[in-house]
C-alpha cells in the first residue's frame, strides 16, 4: 500500500503544490498520465469550492485542507478533510449540460467532474470537519 | 500561465499555455478579453494549455459570449487529450467550435 499525505492552506496559490505533489504520488504508484490529470482535476474541483466558499468566513481558527490519497491493489482512495464551513457537495443539483451558449453556466461544473471522474463518492461532517472519501478503481 | 498571440491571414492567434486554474483564471480572464476587445475573428490555439479546470472553463465561456454578442467568431483548436476529455464531460465540444488543426480553425473563422 502506498499513501501520501498532503496538508494545505486554504488559499487558491496552493493548487500548483497540490498538482506537484499529485503528480509524484502518480509516479510513486504508476498512475498513467490521463489518470494524473483527472486526479488533480477532482482535487483541485474540491479544494477551490473549499477555498472560496469553506473558508470565506474568515474567523476559522486553525485553517486547514487535508489530503491523503492511497492506493491498495487496483483500489485508489482518496480522502479530503476540512475545517471549513459546513458543506455537503453531494447536495449541489447537476449542471445543465444542455443549455446553448448563451444560457450556460459553471456553476456546479466542477463537482460534476468529481462524480464522472471518481466511483463513489461518500460525504461526513464529523468533529468539525467535512469529510469525503472517493474510490476509483484503476 | 502566459498567454502569446500572433497573426495568421488577418486571424488573431491567441496561444494560452500552462496551467488554467482557479488561481491562474483571472490574470487569463483580464489579458484574453483585453485581446478580444478588437479581435472579432480570434483562434484560440491550445496546443500549450496543459491544465484547465472549470474556473479555466468560465474563461473561456465568457470570451465564447463577448466574440458572439459582437457577432465576430472564435475557434479552437490543437486541444491535448486530456483537455478534450474535460470539454467533452462539460459538453463544452456542442456549444464551442473546437478544431483539430490550426488549419481548420482559421477557415471557420474567415467566412
Amino acid at each position: 500500500m502506498t499513501t501520501q499525505q498532503i496538508t494545505l492552506k486554504p488559499d487558491l496559490a496552493e493548487l500548483a503544490t497540490l498538482a506537484e505533489q499529485v503528480e509524484r504520488f502518480g509516479e510513486q504508484i504508476g498512475l498513467e498520465t490521463p489518470l494524473v490529470f483527472q486526479l488533480n482535476l477532482v482535487l483541485d474541483e474540491l479544494v477551490t469550492n473549499a477555498v472560496n466558499y469553506g473558508f470565506a468566513r474568515s474567523n476559522i481558527e486553525n485553517p486547514h485542507i487535508t489530503i491523503e490519497m492511497r492506493r491498495e491493489g487496483e483500489q485508489l482512495t482518496i480522502e479530503l478533510r476540512d475545517n471549513g464551513t459546513p458543506f455537503d457537495p453531494l447536495q449541489v443539483p447537476p449542471p445543465d449540460l444542455e443549455a446553448d451558449l448563451q444560457d450556460r453556466q459553471i456553476g456546479g461544473l466542477g463537482l460534476h467532474f468529481v462524480h464522472e471522474l471518481m466511483d463513489t463518492i461518500d460525504y461526513q461532517h464529523q468533529h468539525g470537519e467535512n469529510r469525503l472519501t472517493l474510490h476509483k478503481r484503476l | 500561465m502566459q498567454l502569446d498571440s500572433e497573426q495568421q491571414q488577418g486571424v488573431l492567434i491567441l496561444k494560452p499555455s500552462g496551467r488554467l486554474d482557479s488561481n491562474t483564471a483571472q490574470q487569463f480572464e483580464k489579458d484574453l478579453l483585453a485581446q478580444l476587445d478588437n479581435n472579432p475573428q480570434v483562434v484560440l490555439d491550445l496546443a500549450g494549455l496543459d491544465y484547465v479546470s472549470s474556473a479555466g472553463l468560465r474563461v473561456l465561456l465568457i470570451a465564447a459570449k463577448q466574440v458572439k454578442q459582437k457577432a465576430g467568431s472564435l475557434a479552437l483548436c490543437a486541444l491535448q487529450d486530456s483537455i478534450r476529455q474535460v470539454f467533452e464531460i462539460s459538453g463544452f465540444l456542442s456549444i464551442l467550435t473546437v478544431c483539430d488543426s490550426r488549419e481548420e480553425a482559421l477557415s471557420k473563422v474567415a467566412n
